[in-house]
C-alpha cells in the first residue's frame, strides 16, 4: 500500500485545498454546452447535484460508472458535451470502457470525479486513493482540480477526447 | 426452440431489412458488428470494436439526445449478461423509439466459442422485470421479420431475444473502417438533413 503519494506535486494532497463553489463549476460548464449529465453519486459531488437541480437539469443514474461512459458515448455522438459523475472508486472501472470508447473513437466528455481517501478518510478509500493518480494515468485522463483557474478547467474540457476534473474533500462547496 | 438455420448474419440481415434511413444502429464487439458491417453498412451504424457491455448504454445516450429517433442496438448474449445494469437504465429512461436486440447463441463467439451463462437467463422476463414496454423471443426467420416490424412500429423500450440456431457460417472479414472513421460518420449521418442511410 502507498502511504504517501511521492510526487513533485504540491498541492496533490493538500488538507485544505482551494475551493470552488458548485454553482460557479456548473456555469462554467452549463454556458460551454455542457449540458447533459450522467453517473454514479459520491458524497463530495451532492453540491453539483443540488446545483443542477437548482437550474432544473438531471443526473441520469448510471447502474455503474463504465455504463456511464457508454450512455455519455452515445450523447457526444449525437453532439452533446456530457459530464461523467463518479467516485474515484469508479475509476478503475471505467478505465476499460474510456480507452476503448472515447478515447479510440475520439470522443470527448467531461468527468468529474471524486477523490476520496485524498489524505487521511475511511478504510475503504485507502487504497483507491492512494493510486488515484496513477488510476487517472491507467484511463489516459489529463485532468485538473475543479478549483483550478477557470481559463484551465475551460481549455482542458474543451477537447475531442475524455478528460477529468478532480474534486478533494471540501473542495466543492 | 430455434430453427438450426437461423445464423447470426441471417438474423442481422433480417432485422435490418426494417431500418429506415433516419434510424441509429449500435453493433457490439465480436462477429455482430462484423455481420452488420457485411450485410448492410450504412453511415448511421456505430460499430463496437471493444467496450464489450456498452451497446446499450451507447444506444441509450444517442437515443436521450434525439428521442424522435428509432435506435436498434444489434446485441449480444456474453455482451449482455456483461452489461446486465444497462438494462435497467433501458427501462428506468424509457425511451419508445429503442430496439433492444439480442443475438443468442449461447457462447463467445470470438474467442473460441466457449459457453454464456445465458442458458440461464428468462431474457424477456428480464427485460420486461426492469421497465421495458415489451418482450418478445423468436426462433425462426419469419417470426423474427414479423416481431421486428411489429416491434418497429409500437412503443418501446422493447427486447427482441432471437435463439441462434447451431449451425455456423462463415465469418465475415473485420470491421475495415477506423474507429475514428466510424464516430466521423455516424455524426455526419446524424448532422446532414437527418438521414444516417
Amino acid at each position: 500500500m502507498k502511504a504517501v503519494i511521492e510526487r513533485p506535486v504540491a498541492d496533490l494532497t493538500d488538507r485544505r485545498p482551494a475551493e470552488v463553489r458548485a454553482e460557479e463549476l456548473v456555469e462554467l460548464l452549463w454556458e460551454r454546452r455542457h449540458r447533459a449529465f450522467v453517473g454514479v453519486p459520491c458524497s463530495l459531488l451532492s453540491p453539483m447535484y443540488d446545483a443542477l437541480t437548482a437550474r432544473g437539469a438531471d443526473v441520469f443514474p448510471a447502474s455503474r460508472e463504465d455504463l456511464g461512459i457508454g450512455v455519455a458515448t452515445g450523447l457526444a455522438l449525437a453532439g452533446r458535451r456530457p459530464v461523467v459523475l463518479m467516485q474515484n472508486s469508479g475509476l478503475a472501472g471505467s478505465a476499460g470502457a474510456l480507452l476503448s470508447l472515447p478515447r479510440m473513437y475520439r470522443i470527448g466528455m467531461t468527468l468529474v470525479v471524486s477523490w476520496r481517501g485524498c489524505g487521511p478518510d475511511a478504510p475503504e478509500h485507502v487504497e483507491v486513493g492512494a493510486n488515484t493518480p496513477e488510476l487517472l494515468d491507467v484511463a489516459a485522463l489529463r485532468w485538473t482540480f475543479a478549483s483550478s483557474p477557470h481559463e484551465e478547467v475551460a481549455a482542458l474540457v474543451s477537447g475531442d477526447e475524455p478528460v477529468a476534473l478532480l474534486v478533494r474533500q471540501g473542495e466543492l462547496t | 426452440m430455434s430453427d438450426v438455420h437461423l445464423t447470426c448474419g441471417a438474423a442481422v440481415a433480417a432485422v435490418l431489412e426494417h431500418v429506415e434511413p433516419r434510424d441509429l444502429v449500435v453493433a457490439a464487439n465480436g462477429h455482430i458488428s462484423r455481420e452488420c458491417h457485411a450485410r448492410r453498412h450504412r453511415p448511421g451504424n456505430f460499430y463496437m470494436i471493444g467496450s464489450m457491455g456498452l451497446a446499450p448504454s451507447i444506444g441509450l445516450g444517442l437515443s436521450l439526445a434525439d428521442l424522435s429517433r428509432w435506435v436498434v442496438v444489434l446485441d449480444g448474449d456474453g455482451n449482455a449478461l456483461m452489461g446486465l445494469g444497462g438494462l435497467a437504465m433501458v427501462g428506468g429512461a424509457g425511451p419508445e423509439r429503442f430496439l433492444h436486440v439480442l443475438l443468442d447463441n449461447g457462447r463467445y463467439e470470438s474467442t473460441g466459442g466457449q459457453p454464456t451463462l445465458s442458458g440461464a437467463v428468462d431474457w424477456c422476463a428480464l427485460a420486461v422485470a426492469t421497465g421495458y414496454r415489451q418482450a418478445a423471443s423468436v426462433g425462426d426467420l419469419g417470426a423474427l421479420r414479423d416481431t421486428a416490424a411489429r416491434l418497429l412500429s409500437s412503443s418501446g423500450p422493447s427486447l427482441l431475444h432471437v435463439a441462434l440456431g447451431k449451425e455456423q457460417a462463415p465469418v465475415p472479414p473485420r470491421v475495415s473502417l477506423s474507429p475514428v472513421e466510424i464516430s466521423a460518420n455516424l455524426r455526419a449521418a446524424l448532422s446532414v438533413g437527418g438521414a444516417a442511410s
